[in-house]
């Protein structure tokens, strides 16, 4: 079974996921405000006049950790001052940092209409909220972990289109023998670059230069010599 | 348009050692503000951040919330 932040996890199954959460809170003890959602499986949609057979909701529900619970209120505070109407909620990193000592980051994703705003321009908005939240955590629970802010899904966007973004340019860099570098880019997405080219055996990642020049080189693998590899038919 | 005092005043209350301490005051011109924040000279550093990273986090922020208003503010910091 997965673990949660704190290796509390609840699963119910109803005939709606409403019901499902309903349930697996009861059955947890926990409020909404304690708990973080995950729907396993949805259930049917009720069509009016029919009738619907065992489709079954199965969700999960995890307990937060109390730094977690603690992070999205000042998240929800600071966005009420900001006048902007978002919903914030506790989910599940995407991808654990290989190799990484740390405790498991929280991370809180911000959902609503029109919050092109909290992203700015190449989500700068968007880092200076975590920088800000970062602060406040640490103030209040030093050694907390780490959050990490997302919205609109635009981190996940971004992770993923950065990814494909270097499994191309891998792709020119075992074709020509030629090191290539990438655009400079935040930790994030640099972290997404190494991730998607890790199990690559022909190319070597590597982040250069400081700052906000800070961008991710890819060159052969030294166990892969020039001019031995061709991809697709050129 | 958002109170930007407010929400100046409650990002650095919420990261500095001694809130008490901090005082905000905004000079509001239609739609120009200057927010100025004074906190005890032990928290400025907290406030400013090395290279003046956490004040720059603190005006983006007040910039987005800005944004739909189409207001102009500025943020000062000072012991």
């Amino acid at each position: 079974m997965a673990q949660g932040l704190d290796g509390d996890v609840f699963e119910a199954a109803a005939a709606t996921v409403e019901e499902a959460f309903e349930l697996a809170l009861a059955k947890a003890g926990l409020t909404r405000e304690e708990a973080m959602f995950e729907v396993l499986s949805q259930g049917r949609d009720v069509i009016p006049g029919e009738h619907v057979s065992a489709a079954v909701a199965r969700v999960r529900v995890t307990r937060v950790a109390p730094e977690a619970v603690a992070a999205r209120r000042h998240l929800e505070d600071l966005l009420a001052r900001m006048e902007v109407e978002a919903t914030v909620s506790v989910v599940r990193p995407a991808q654990a940092e290989p190799g990484s000592e740390e405790s498991a980051p929280v991370m809180l994703e911000v959902e609503g209409s029109d919050l092109g705003v909290l992203i700015g321009w190449r989500g700068e908005s968007l880092r200076a909220l975590q920088t800000v939240i970062n602060l406040m955590v640490s103030q209040h629970t030093p050694g907390a972990p780490r959050v990490i802010v997302d919205v609109a899904h635009y981190r996940e966007r971004r992770e993923r289109s950065v990814a494909q973004i270097a499994r191309r340019v891998a792709a020119d860099v075992v074709r020509t023998g030629r090191p290539a570098s990438l655009d400079p880019m935040p930790p994030y997405e640099r972290r997404a670059v190494h991730i998607a080219l890790a199990d690559d055996p022909l190319v070597v990642t590597q982040s250069v230069d400081v700052d906000e020049a800070r961008r991710v080189t890819i060159s052969l693998a030294s166990s892969a010599p020039p001019g031995r590899y061709t991809v697709g038919s050129s | 348009m958002p109170d930007y005092g407010q929400l100046v005043s409650f990002m650095v209350s919420q990261i500095v050692s001694e809130p008490e301490a901090v005082t905000v005051e905004v000079e509001q011109d239609g739609h120009r503000a200057i927010v100025r924040v004074r906190t005890s000279p032990a928290d400025l550093g907290k406030v400013i951040g090395r290279n003046g990273r956490h004040i720059e986090a603190i005006r983006t922020v007040v910039k987005a919330a800005s944004l739909r208003s189409r207001d102009w503010v500025h943020v000062e910091v000072r012991d």
